[in-house]
């Protein structure tokens, strides 16, 4: 009988449903055995049983191997007294682990979703205001996703046509805003779509993907504006702008602040003055917004504010 | 069999007398079509072979496929009569024109049904000889019988009774018996239900004769009716007059052999009979006159073999008689299957075939004899013998009746139904009930539906050679356009297609920067513009191509002195005859007749009605006159490719005007609704949708189901976040510490709750008034003076931050008044804002537990939530009433609203409006929740230290934060949107009703029986999330003796905290520290966050982390 085993593919012992938990303390590495795709949800809290999380309620120095890890290694890294199960559960909330593979799904799942949330309340079709499903954003963003972002007008054919047609049943100002803004961006790389990940927050994936809808247009969308009110100082009105301090000197100082302001807003409302204010109610793109208030802070040292009425303006059945 | 000329048929139309509309109506399966078809095949349309197989009226493909039929379809057919063997023959044979009316079956269609019996004069009802009388075909006796249309019974498939079955003659004879008794019953039921209604008029009238004539005293003229009135009153007799003349009545309504209005058939093998056709043919064999034996050849008559007379069952003495039905008529039927199909190896028998076919002198082909099919040779002796077409058609030409007599019988009632009916013009009427065709008779014409007609089947394209219209030198333009290169098309094209098209490409160039070819409708869909074809029946006039009518809508009603909108005037473009698949042109049309008209297009949705003046005309489609079961399947659609939006919306538009059964919404939130009658209509517009009307792939799913939060105070709750504050307080600390606010959520009373749902149009109104007001306030003080008001305005309309998104709000004061004035008239709600703050004053009154905390709090109200209009309440509660309020005094306002709080004060309410439009349980409205703003303190120096763009994210965020930690602090509830739903049912399957309405979390709120019929009417409430495939379940479970209809019905709490688990001991020991009851309310709250990818509490990846399955890795 040969004292070790010869190590052949029948009797290897495979880690079948572990996941592991590691973390380093004191220079040594300690291991956790846990069952794969639970480790998340108990460290936040959805999973309350410790039993199904844990394969072995039991530190190792190395899983595979077997080795457990023995009290003295665990007494120098931790600390006199530490018990055992103490050690485990440091280990399981603050330890580096292994997402599993349906962890990773879920999650993307769920971000992805999310992204659609958003996106479907802030964009809306153009002509008449109305929102779209998530549904339709989806299979739109699937669309671009698949044809790699290098979709412009002259990819696909069919797709190209079915659009301008559409375009083309509505009235006409709508498209040929869309015109202009086509024309202006094709001159710079447009935004592409990739899919959604786990590593950037919801929010940031759904801005990425409107800009990419909107450039690409695979259905017709704009964002839907904010109404804003836009007051300042009468006096401020007739100044002509500062050129900014910073370094963005491409913009030479040309015209009035109210110039300036009316060109954030893209459709007025009202516009009056009332004594000493001017106070103006606009539509505006949203991205513009942040923009618009800078340029507020900047120039009329709080002399002028812009405030949001509303911020996604839809169309609503009565 | 000779192909019957259209002109043939032109010709018949005009003669009224010669005319016959009839609708063929059964339950599912019981043969209509493949009866149609036996009669479509004695015109030469098809083969008499194919004959019940081809089902020519099943023009669509998918109706070929599943073998039944979708949509009713018309055909004119011709007709002459001739009499051979009857001795009362009129010498010359009679022409007839019989426009049939082929319906569907299926319940999901019955709406077709019921317009489809308002154009016809009579009815054939088709029973299955095997299963009888099945739910639809109590439907549809319903409706003849309602539509007063003379009904004639087919049981049809005799043969299973041989084949399958294999009963004897005697057998099937009772068989057949027990079936028309309970056919009769059926019809009987609906004569008793109107009998009770009469015989109670008729007890009502007698007693105020009897009072009249006992005040008068000394009548004796009317002895008999009086004597009756005493045996009445004795309760000797019930009804003795009326019985006499139900009597009447009656004997119309039944079947009965006797009277011919029965028919036996077989359609699959090509025979039927009446009792009547063997009494011909017997009248001589057995000496006897024909009316006699016509009499006795059904029923309990038996022959006496000897002296060959009848004798009743009376005179039997205990002979064994076969009655004379069998004897006579159902052993020579039998007899004929024995010597084809019969016999020990299913080859027949020749030598009885033999013996047959000398007896009825009647000769078969040798090709047919030799034949190996002994299924061709049952068809050609039957075809010889009793050919089904002959059976049929000359029942329905003596039993049912022309338009002429059927108008004169039918109008009177029918115009009574219509709304309005005493303001019809007697010109009309009377011209309505002679069915006058006349020119210059008043034409009224009722379309029961639009048909949806590729422009190629039309019969102008087919015609060939000849000058071009204008409409084929457009088809040819389209079609060279095809083949050409876009750029050059556009000049060519341009040029054959004429104007129109130059002026399309005029339109379209200036938009579209590449594409030079006009891109309308036309030139978008290569292939087949859809046509809109009104299925219409003439009532009287005569109606010709160019002539113009009046279209009336079906709500028009000629009591309405200026009707509104206006009827529209149409000219009519072109007549068809209607021919099943095909179209024959016409020029003309009499009245009595039905015909597919063209030119309606857009002017009738659905259905309507023509008239050739506006002044006292009928309607006849008065949603009330016609039962149409309400659509209550509901889906949302959506593209299967994005870009396909805008064709997919004009294909529903269109769709939802071809199907009287579909409705067609678009909701808020951007879905695409259809409502149709059942799960199989469903499919068949689906169908309809992706091939003809929007030719793009469509997909279907469940639409979103609306939620909505709220707050309640429960019984048992946890500890509140914070004891020293109370329940729903939180302070919040902002802005580095230099904005504090404190703030408290509370849950409405519900009666406020309900008024604020109730009443959200005035508080619409409200406020759309004030944002005009003040914008003229602000007009006028920026003209006239210079700086004072201006100040105080802009605070005003800070508070009231955001607006409802309505596009018209901003763009004219007036204009908006007006527009949400609009709105609440709509909503039937024009009260004025005193009224509005009266009724809230009340709601809050009702309330008895808190009196104190809402004492005058109508005139704190800050702003409604969500969108300045919802069910929630910013309350200000602050020491020095810092806020604006929503019901304020314009005139003194201007003390406080100067202060430096106001922009921050507006951040708050944005925080709040936000909050309330996506509450904390899963991002759905809030409803029923006050928050009070009890104070706020700020230190103006650290604000200013910060800019104004972090301010408002944090201020929003924090609030948003606090909001929701406060909401929670109560008890959350989440409500869910419910139907109201109907449900007739009748009494043997109310407990099936009752276990799926239960099982779907319905809740039964009355339940009633519907007098005078034996159904009972269940009122429920549904959760909408759970009524997906409820109708068609109900139905299944049911077997279709249940219809439900669904109505929105407002939002319902669910009784359950989402959030609850097991604290207190006792819960704890009833359900484990699991909670291993299921919370109803967390699923949906589960499912919702889900959707719309919000973190689900307590979701675990894996249900058992130690059974994942480790076969891979």
């Amino acid at each position: 009988m040969p004292a070790a085993q010869i190590n052949q593919p029948s009797n290897q012992i495979r880690l079948t449903n572990v996941s592991l938990v590691r973390l380093k303390k004191g220079k040594k590495r300690f291991e956790i055995a846990c069952y794969k795709n639970t480790v998340q949800a108990y460290r936040a809290g959805h999973e309350t049983d410790l039993d199904n999380v844990l394969q072995i309620p039991n530190v190792f120095l190395n899983v595979s191997k077997g080795q457990v890890a023995p009290n003295a290694e665990i007494e120098k890294a931790f600390g006199k007294g530490f018990k055992r199960d103490e050690v485990v559960m440091e280990i399981l909330q603050k330890g580096e682990l292994q997402v599993g593979e349906k962890e990773r799904a879920q999650e993307l799942e769920r971000v992805h979703r999310e992204v659609l949330e958003i996106v479907a309340g802030r964009l809306v079709e153009p002509k008449t205001k109305r929102v779209y499903t998530t549904g339709m954003i989806e299979k739109a963003l699937e669309q671009l996703q698949s044809q790699g972002g290098h979709a412009g007008r002259h990819a696909g054919k069919d797709e190209g046509k079915s659009r301008e047609q559409s375009a083309n049943t509505g009235s006409s100002t709508p498209n040929g805003d869309a015109g202009e803004t086509e024309a202006k961006e094709a001159a710079k790389p447009k935004p592409i779509w990739t899919g959604v990940t786990t590593t950037k927050s919801a929010k940031s994936q759904a801005l990425d993907a409107m800009r990419a809808l909107i450039s690409h247009q695979p259905i017709p969308v704009a964002r839907a504006r904010m109404r804003l009110r836009i007051t300042c100082a009468t006096a401020m009105l007739k100044q002509a702008v500062k050129s900014a301090p910073s370094a963005d000197g491409d913009a030479p100082a040309t015209g009035t602040v109210k110039d300036k302001i009316l060109s954030f807003v893209e459709q007025i409302e009202t516009q009056d003055v009332g004594g000493e204010e001017w106070e103006c109610i606009g539509f505006v793109e949203p991205g513009n917004y942040k923009l618009l208030g800078e340029f507020l802070d900047g120039q009329t040292k709080g002399r002028a504010r812009a405030e949001v009425l509303d911020t996604a303006v839809t169309h609503e059945a009565d | 069999m000779p192909v019957v000329p259209p002109e043939k048929l032109v010709q018949l139309q005009q003669q009224g007398q010669n005319v016959r509309n009839i609708c063929i109506l059964a339950h599912v399966d019981h043969g209509k079509t493949s009866l149609t078809d036996a009669l479509i095949a004695t015109n030469g349309i098809i083969s008499p072979k194919l004959a019940g197989k081809i089902r020519y009226l099943d023009s669509r493909p998918d109706e070929q496929l599943r073998g039944i039929t979708m949509e009713s379809s018309a055909i004119s057919l011709f007709f002459s009569l001739l009499r051979r063997e009857s001795p009362t023959a009129e010498p010359k044979s009679k022409e007839y024109l019989i426009n049939l009316i082929d319906s569907p079956g299926h319940i999901d269609f019955s709406s077709e049904v019921s317009t489809a019996s308002r154009l016809c004069d009579g009815a054939v009802v088709l029973v299955d000889a095997v299963e009888g009388v099945c739910s639809q075909t109590v439907t549809v006796l319903r409706h003849t019988y309602v539509e007063k249309l003379k009904p004639l019974l087919v049981i049809n498939k005799m043969d299973r009774l041989i084949t399958e079955l294999k009963l004897s003659p005697s057998e099937a004879y009772t068989h057949l018996s027990k079936l028309l008794e309970h056919v009769n019953a059926v019809m009987g039921s609906f004569a008793l239900g109107e009998r009770m209604e009469d015989d109670l008029r008729w007890r009502e009238r007698i007693d105020e004769k009897l009072q009249s004539k006992a005040a008068e005293s000394g009548s004796n003229t009317s002895s008999d009716r009086k004597s009756s009135i005493a045996s009445d009153e004795n309760g000797v007799l019930t009804d003795d007059t009326p019985a006499q003349y139900e009597e009447k009545e009656d004997e119309d309504i039944y079947f009965e052999p006797e009277r011919n209005n029965v028919i036996f058939s077989s359609a699959i093998d090509g025979w039927a009979f009446t009792p009547g056709q063997f009494a011909g043919i017997y009248a001589k064999k057995l000496g006897m006159k024909r009316e006699v034996l016509e009499k006795f050849l059904w029923g309990d008559f038996y022959l006496d073999p000897k002296t060959k007379r009848v004798l009743s069952s009376k005179h039997l003495k205990g002979r064994h008689l076969k009655p004379m039905f069998v004897q006579l008529v159902l052993e020579n039927v039998w007899a004929v299957y024995e010597a084809t199909t019969g016999g020990p190896n299913g080859k027949g028998d020749p030598t009885m075939l033999e013996k047959i076919t000398k007896s009825l002198n009647i000769s078969i082909p040798p090709h047919v004899l030799r034949s190996r099919d002994p299924k061709a040779l049952l068809s050609a002796v039957f075809a010889a013998w009793l050919p089904l077409s002959t059976a049929l058609l000359v029942s329905v030409v003596e039993h049912l009746p022309s338009p002429h007599t059927a108008q004169a019988s039918r109008m009177p009632a029918l115009l009574k139904e219509s709304p309005g009916h005493e303001h019809i013009d007697a010109q009309v009427r009377e011209a309505m009930i002679a069915s006058n065709a006349a020119k210059e008779a008043p034409v009224v014409a009722y379309v029961s539906k639009m048909v949806s007609i590729p422009e190629s089947e039309l019969p102008a394209n087919k015609r060939r050679g000849g000058a071009l219209t204008a409409e084929e030198a457009r088809e040819l333009g389209r079609k060279k356009r095809a083949e050409i290169a876009r750029a050059q098309a556009a000049a060519n094209s341009n040029g054959d297609a004429g104007v129109e098209s130059v002026t399309d490409a005029l339109n379209t160039t200036a938009i579209s920067d590449e594409q030079d070819v006009p891109n309308n409708g036309t030139a978008e869909e290569p292939s087949d513009p859809e046509h809109l074809i009104g299925f219409a029946r003439l009532f009287s006039g005569t109606l010709s191509v160019g002539q113009e009518v009046y279209v009336l809508p079906p709500k028009f009603s000629p009591a309405q002195q200026d009707p509104h909108p206006p009827p529209r005037k149409v000219t009519i473009t072109a007549l068809y005859l209607l021919m099943g698949r095909s179209l024959e042109s016409l020029t003309s049309v009499p009245a009595g007749n039905i015909v597919g008209i063209a030119g309606l297009e857009g002017a009738i949705l659905k259905s309507g009605t023509l008239c050739s003046q506006v002044q006292g005309a009928p309607n006849l489609s008065s949603t009330t006159a016609i039962s149409t079961n309400a659509p209550i399947v509901r889906v949302a659609l959506e593209p299967t490719n994005p870009g396909d939006l805008d064709k997919m919306v004009r294909g529903l538009r269109l769709l939802e005007q071809a199907d009287p059964a579909v409705v067609y919404e678009q909701l808020e939130s951007g879905e695409h609704v259809i409502l149709t009658a059942g799960e199989l209509h469903l499919e068949r517009c689906l169908k309809d949708l992706r091939e003809r009307f929007a030719r793009c792939d469509i997909q279907a799913g469940e639409a979103i189901v609306p939620y909505r939060e709220s707050i309640v105070s429960a019984e048992e709750m946890r500890e509140p976040h914070d004891p020293a504050l109370g329940r729903g307080t939180v302070e919040i600390s902002m802005v580095g510490g230099g904005l504090k606010v404190k703030l408290r959520v509370l849950p409405l009373p519900a009666k406020v709750t309900e008024y604020l749902v109730k009443y959200q149009g005035c508080v619409k109104r409200v406020w759309a008034e004030r944002m005009a007001k003040e914008r003229e306030k602000r007009d006028k003080s920026g003209q006239l003076n210079g700086s004072s008001g201006s100040h105080g305005n802009t605070a005003d309309d800070d508070v009231e931050a955001g607006t409802h998104g309505d596009e018209e709000a901003g763009a004219n004061s007036d204009r908006d008044v007006k527009h949400a004035a609009d709105d609440s008239i709509e909503g039937g709600q024009t009260m004025s804002v005193d009224d509005f703050k009266d009724g809230l004053l009340q709601a809050f009154e009702e309330e008895k537990a808190d009196k104190d905390l809402w004492k005058g709090v109508i005139s704190k109200i800050i702003a409604f939530g969500p969108r300045q209009v919802g069910p929630n309440l910013l309350i200000d509660e602050t020491e020095d009433r810092v806020c604006d309020r929503f019901f304020h005094d314009q005139s003194n306002d201007a003390t406080n609203s100067a202060s430096p709080l106001q922009p921050l004060l507006s951040k708050l309410t944005h925080a709040f409006q936000l909050f309330t439009a996506s509450g904390p349980l899963c991002a759905e409205p809030t409803q029923g929740m006050a928050v009070l703003l009890e104070s706020i303190t700020t230190d103006q120096a650290i604000l200013s230290s910060h800019s104004a763009g972090a301010q408002t994210g944090e201020i929003l965020r924090s609030t948003r934060t606090a909001l929701k930690s406060a909401f929670l602090d109560w008890s959350p509830r989440i409500l869910l949107a419910m139907y109201a739903c109907e449900i007739q049912a009748s009494a043997e399957v109310l407990g099936r009703v009752y276990s799926v309405i239960t099982r779907r979390r319905g809740r039964i709120i009355s339940e009633s029986l519907l007098e005078p019929s034996p159904n009972f009417t269940i009122l429920a409430l549904l959760p909408v999330a759970e009524s997906f495939g409820f109708s068609d379940e109900i139905r299944k479970r049911s077997a279709g003796a249940a219809s439900p209809q669904l109505v929105f019905a407002g939002f319902e709490a669910l009784g359950e905290d989402p959030f609850w688990v097991p604290r207190t001991e006792e819960e704890l020991e009833d359900f484990g520290s699991l909670g291993d009851k299921e919370n109803v309310a967390k699923r949906y709250v589960d499912g919702v966050r889900e959707r719309k990818g919000l973190v689900v509490q307590g979701k675990r990846v894996v249900g058992d982390a130690e059974k994942q399955s480790t076969l891979k890795r």
